[in-house]
């Protein structure tokens, strides 16, 4: 195997955050304004991203990728998301590196690993998580999909909504009941090639926000499907679920928040040359507060993901940390991005940048579990983990 | 590692989760509905605190949370 040089942690950020620029935020209000109906509209722009290293930085270095630490990647998607506009396009790359393509690095067989992660980490293929059903959402326990098994493999039924990416996915990650008896409990994680017969993918919902990549609904009927499309074993789909929305809820927002710190310094710079009456609003305290609490939300999340991938670079497992990153970032995100808009007065309310990130950022607190979910999954978590 | 017994177990979902419902320790908890997802983590959340061990997320299955008797059962094997 060839010896690549790696560039160091900084110049990788500083590629990251040139790219995010340069490439990855042109044209975005447009876009933004399209929907992404035509995927010709973002695959050049997801093809790029991918080419450049974005869904490459911690996967293993024979499948394509860096190899790199759990942190260091945190610190490039972040610069990757302080130059790109695009917040629907870092929200997708960010989902695919999360929670696929770690879960098929984890849990996937050699086979899978080999099939699947170099197309993906290339860009040649895009994946979806396909979990949520009408009836089940972040709890998994109403799923109703079926896998049921046959002579060479399994036949899949079953409908997924909400599905970032599957309108025009390639692959994609579903999860579906192998054993009744068992209820929810009974039920195994697939990676299903969307080209199979009995596939069939919806076309993008029209969203309020991260318009820029399609969500969609995809539908399975009597899909025969190998063995070698297990991932995992048989009955495993509940920990594989588990882990890989755990990864998710850590780490999905790593570039929105980069964004969060671009649009934290222009809000800085805007109330610092905004005078009526030759006063920089900056001085009221009424808007400097608002500032500052922008900040410290900045801060905290900030801390919070950097913890969470420093525990799992340090081996330390906190069942309670994804919930706490997920609650706290996401209502930061929206939080900041309206305080920005109430600083930015009417002009932040004209179609652009700032109302562009409060329509994105209120996508966050809702993708990946609710915050309210979170509050349920962080207190079921209280009630054990104290000694009486 | 802390041991712990299969009643104190049983109380602890009782008391805890279920609001005072008592359950026995054959008592089916997963198809039964007794323990929900959260209820799950909440029991998983006390082992780990109480035995100071760490259940690997690949061992939380029906075979080895469906009953206290088999939650028992499983902590035996790590």
């Amino acid at each position: 195997m060839g010896y690549t040089l790696m560039l160091s942690i900084d110049e990788k950020c500083e590629e990251f955050r040139n790219f995010g620029h340069e490439v990855l935020s042109e044209d975005v209000e447009e876009r933004d304004r399209r929907g992404a109906k035509d995927p010709s509209d973002w695959m050049g722009l997801w093809q790029s991203a991918a080419h450049k290293g974005v869904l490459g930085i911690n996967m293993p270095q024979q499948f394509g990728g860096e190899g790199r630490s759990f942190t260091d990647s945190f610190q490039a998607l972040h610069s990757l998301g302080e130059g790109c506009r695009d917040n629907g396009m870092l929200l997708g790359l960010n989902g695919q590196l999360w929670a696929m393509q770690h879960s098929i690095s984890v849990f996937g067989n050699e086979h899978q690993k080999a099939k699947w992660l170099p197309a993906l980490v290339d860009g040649e293929a895009v994946c979806a998580h396909a979990v949520t059903e009408t009836n089940s959402g972040s709890d998994v326990t109403g799923i109703r999909a079926t896998a049921e098994k046959t002579k060479y493999g399994y036949r899949l039924n079953g409908e997924k909504i909400w599905i970032g990416m599957a309108p025009a996915a390639d692959v994609a990650q579903v999860f579906a009941i192998t054993n009744p008896d068992h209820g929810a409990w009974g039920m195994s994680a697939f990676i299903v090639d969307l080209k199979s017969p009995g596939v069939s993918k919806s076309a993008p919902y029209d969203k309020s926000g991260h318009r820029t990549v399609p969500t969609g609904k995809l539908t399975f009927e009597d899909v025969e499907i190998p063995d070698e499309s297990l991932l995992g074993s048989e009955g495993s789909g509940h920990a594989i679920f588990n882990q890989s929305i755990a990864w998710e809820r850590s780490f999905i927002f790593s570039s929105h928040l980069g964004a969060m710190k671009r649009q934290l310094d222009e809000t800085v710079l805007f109330a610092r040359d905004r005078a009526p009456n030759g006063k920089p609003i900056i001085n009221n305290q009424t808007v400097s507060n608002r500032i500052a609490d922008m900040q410290v939300r900045y801060e905290i999340s900030r801390l919070l993901i950097e913890n969470a991938a420093r525990e799992i670079d340090a081996g330390v497992k906190n069942r309670m940390t994804p919930s706490v990153v997920k609650l706290s970032v996401a209502e930061a995100l929206l939080e900041n991005a309206l305080q920005a808009q109430r600083i930015r007065g009417a002009s932040g309310y004209l179609t652009g940048e700032c109302e562009r990130m409060v329509r994105d950022m209120a996508g966050t607190i809702t993708l990946g579990g609710t915050s309210d979910i979170q509050r349920l999954l962080i207190s079921a978590y209280q009630k054990g983990a104290v000694r009486t | 590692m802390s041991r712990i017994s299969d009643q104190e177990i049983a109380d602890f979902i009782s008391k805890t989760i279920l609001d005072g419902r008592q359950v026995s320790t054959t008592q089916e908890l997963l198809l039964s509905g007794i323990l929900d997802s959260l209820g799950v983590m909440t029991l998983v959340a006390f082992l780990e605190t109480e035995m100071k061990i760490q259940i690997p997320t690949e061992k939380i299955t029906f075979e080895n949370f469906s009953s206290v008797e088999q939650v028992s059962g499983f902590l035996n094997t790590i």
